[in-house]
């Protein structure tokens, strides 16, 4: 009867309603946020009352993706693979043309299966390449082969910390989207296109003989016009101003520097700035973890490529669906670790160590706000089998939800603080040594919700020093007044109130004691734990849910009919009352 | 031949007077169902203040208990009925009042009553603007508030002593977000307590400084 009264005035709540959304009403009630349904005439500020029944009950579990912001950014990357207009009248003898711009500036001339039948050297430095073994290559091979002699010949260098790029420009009037996907194919597959950004756009003839006549890439061209016209434009220069990065985006596209080199570039970089041993392990556990996920995406996106090439083959058109949606899902994570605020910030803070402190300190505070979130992501992958590997330390840093994880054993590992991040059901999994770790603020939650459950026999097995531990308010007495009995206890004691002092800084009033309470802890709670608990949790919800409501449903309308408490004998009631 | 409930016959005990003590622990006992009727039938939430519809309800409850027969249905199912049919007949009757008395308009100051509903609104929506400075929605905070009514309690205590801090106060807003070094150092706590609430804390600071009395009573 008890209980039962206590599981319903539980289940009524009294809440403001502080915002309506198109589907629910989030309303604030005894310091919990909570979700509700829309009814008629709610209002902002309104002071209602409610049960459980009205509550919409939030998924478990945190949020993995941002999705929507993953969206965003899928959406705008596939604006951005707008082909641009460009189309040249071909009557030089070959199907179409390619221009690499480094710095040295090389045109490869194309036949119709993409193969170079011969190039043009569009600058000075374009001739210091050996470009004579062009002639014969795939466009893949070339473009591999222009690179590489721009490295060798010291044009860029993909090592330091300068961002490099190669703008490759399509020069054809028939489907451009063959040699497009050929740079693509080739930026993934060669070591050293990964190692640098590429900037792809198309162009005209007309385009190109005009670069020749500026000494400008070709692919700036297009872009350039909106630009300044007062400096000579180079790659280099033109990709480190933001605002015409930008600007190229809007006719071509740029594929980014994986992530893993430009991480390690940032890594072999660090020394040259001037930051404190512990500032740079910050900055290595982040990188390190970003790699790690990096190519854990990677790898990821080559198992779904495989199976949509299986798919294909098959022939299977909810296969290929899924699989074409997987390896969108993983571009975009990848596109999204790489544009990283924080990469971006430190790239920033290496180039220009002019940073000011607070940029700085910002940074770092960003940062460990990311290591704090690496920390936590990792308890929430792990699973039950790992917990068990788990050392005391790594306790400190769980929070609630991983805490549903643990199984029994773990718990013997637990300290007090972690102890307090338990829930209910995980106080299920204690075993009674466990128990002894418990502090004051865990006794409360079983106490308030639960002492008025414990049924006599329990009540006989306790003690009145017991009672005093469970208690907040007699907390300070058994410090005090107490003490004499503890003394009989255990000998130890002063030490262990010293802890207890030590601990409650953190309102941690410590149980630690073995010794001390051994005895009492092993009957009482373990009795507590095992049966109350469920009993409590048991009625309260059988009782509040439909069961009651939904029997008399049913009885509700053969009550009408059959019975005789009919319509009539109501309505005579009635009257008799007014 | 129907079951009878261990509930069904402690209303023919307690039927009998209802002045008992036993009456008024099972009316509110009911309370919840009562308010889950009221709210059905009306389609709307019951206000915690002067609810004449709940009144209604609870009225009609306890008469359910007096006429209760335990031979004829079980007493959820006969309450539920009674309470149903009064709530209908309090329906028509305001209808019938609002259309027959069109002149006769309220003489009270409707300000009077509206007053603190008024100024509770205002709060929480200057709350709420001070939040989205933050990018929170109260939405957000259904999930992030802590589960445990312990994390809750603590996080409020960290909350309140960091809102008495000016220089965290000024650093969150600077910022836009707690400065959690500093508040584990000063108020000697985890890192995780602070980081896994950090919104909740936010939304409390916030109350604390702005002075929201009406909201603060709540959280």
């Amino acid at each position: 009867m008890n209980t039962i009264s206590k599981g319903k005035v539980k289940s009524m709540m009294e809440g403001i309603i502080m915002k309506m959304y198109e589907t629910h009403a989030v309303v604030l009630s005894e310091k919990k946020y909570y979700r509700i349904k829309l009814k008629n005439n709610m209002k902002q500020g309104q002071n209602i009352l409610f049960t459980e029944n009205d509550m919409i009950q939030s998924q478990g579990g945190r949020k993995k993706m941002k999705s929507g912001y993953k969206k965003i950014t899928a959406i705008a990357a596939s604006l951005l693979v707008l082909v641009t207009s460009s189309f040249m009248m071909n009557q030089k003898g070959y199907a179409s043309a390619v221009v690499v711009d480094i710095n040295p500036s090389v045109q490869l001339n194309l036949n119709d299966e993409e193969i170079v039948e011969g190039f043009i050297a569009l600058n000075e430095d374009a001739n210091s390449l050996e470009l004579e073994q062009l002639t014969g290559m795939s466009l893949a091979d070339a473009l591999e082969y222009v690179a590489q002699s721009a490295v060798d010949n010291g044009f860029i260098d993909p090592e330091d910390l300068e961002d490099d790029y190669i703008i490759i420009t399509a020069v054809s009037e028939k489907e451009q989207k063959d040699i497009e996907s050929i740079v693509k194919q080739v930026k993934k597959e060669s070591d050293i296109l990964k190692t640098v950004n590429i900037a792809y756009t198309e162009a005209s003839m007309d385009q190109v003989e005009e670069a020749k006549e500026k000494n400008e890439p070709v692919g700036l061209i297009s872009v350039g016009e909106s630009i300044d016209d007062s400096e000579t434009l180079t790659v280099k220069s033109f990709f480190q101003d933001e605002n015409a990065k930008s600007l190229f985006l809007e006719k071509g596209i740029i594929l980014k520097e994986n992530l893993d080199h430009e991480i390690d570039r940032l890594q072999n970089n660090l020394e040259t700035l001037d930051l404190t041993e512990e500032e740079v392990k910050d900055l290595n556990t982040v990188l390190a973890y970003t790699k790690e996920e990096y190519s854990y995406l990677v790898d990821e996106l080559k198992i779904a490529t495989e199976q949509y090439e299986e798919a294909i083959e098959s022939g299977d058109e909810n296969e290929i669906e899924l699989a074409l949606d997987t390896i969108e899902l993983l571009e975009d994570l990848i596109d999204s670790l790489s544009d990283d605020d924080n990469i971006e910030r430190l790239k920033d803070l290496l180039e220009d160590t002019e940073m000011d402190e607070e940029a700085i300190e910002d940074l770092f505070d960003s940062l460990e706000e990311l290591i704090e979130e690496i920390e936590l992501d990792d308890l929430d992958d792990m699973d039950e089998d790992d917990m068990d590997d788990m050392d005391e330390d790594y306790m400190d840093d769980m929070d609630e939800d991983d805490m549903d994880d643990l199984d029994e054993d773990d718990m013997d590992d637990m300290d007090e603080d972690d102890m307090d991040d338990m829930d209910e059901d995980d106080m299920d999994d204690m075993d009674e040594d466990d128990m002894d770790d418990m502090d004051e603020d865990d006794m409360d939650d079983m106490d308030e919700d639960d002492m008025d459950d414990m049924d006599e026999d329990d009540m006989d097995d306790m003690d009145e020093d017991d009672m005093d531990d469970m208690d907040e308010d007699d907390m300070d007495d058994m410090d005090e007044d107490d003490m004499d009995d503890m003394d009989d206890l255990d000998e130890d004691y002063s030490d262990e109130d010293d802890e207890d002092y030590s601990d409650e800084d953190d309102e941690d009033y410590s149980y630690d004691e073995d010794e001390d309470y051994s005895d009492e802890d092993d009957e009482d709670y373990s009795d507590e734990d095992d049966e109350d608990y469920s009993d409590e949790d048991d009625e309260d919800y059988s009782y509040d849910e439909d069961e009651d409501y939904s029997d008399e449903d049913d009885e509700d309308y053969s009550y009408d009919e059959d019975e005789d408490y009919s319509d009539e004998d109501y309505s005579e009631d009635d009257s008799d009352d007014e | 031949m129907r079951l009878q409930s261990n509930r069904d016959q402690i209303v023919t005990e307690i039927q009998q007077d209802i002045h008992s003590k036993a009456f008024e622990d099972f009316v509110n006992q009911f309370q919840p169902l009562i308010l889950t009727t009221v709210s059905d039938r009306l389609g709307r939430y019951v206000n915690k203040n002067n609810d004449d519809a709940y009144s209604v309800g609870l009225e009609a409850f306890c008469e359910a208990i007096q006429k209760y027969d335990i031979g004829k249905s079980s007493f959820i199912a006969f309450a539920k009925l009674v309470m149903t049919r009064r709530l209908n007949d309090f329906i028509y009757k305001k209808q019938q009042f609002v259309y027959e008395n069109i002149d006769d308009n309220p003489v009270v100051d409707p300000s009077m009553a509206f007053d603190d509903e008024l100024a509770l609104k205002e709060e929480i929506q200057l709350l709420d603007q001070e939040l989205q400075q933050f990018g929170i929605e109260f939405d957000d905070l259904v999930s992030e508030s802590p589960k445990h009514g312990d994390t809750r309690q603590r996080t409020k205590k960290i909350a309140i002593k960091t809102s008495e801090e000016n220089d965290l106060v000024n650093h969150l807003y600077k910022k836009k977000r707690l400065p959690v070094t500093e508040m584990c150092r000063r108020f000697m706590t985890t890192r995780k307590i602070i980081y896994g609430n950090k919104n909740y804390i936010i939304s409390i600071v916030i109350v604390c400084i702005k002075k929201l009395g009406l909201i603060k009573t709540f959280i």
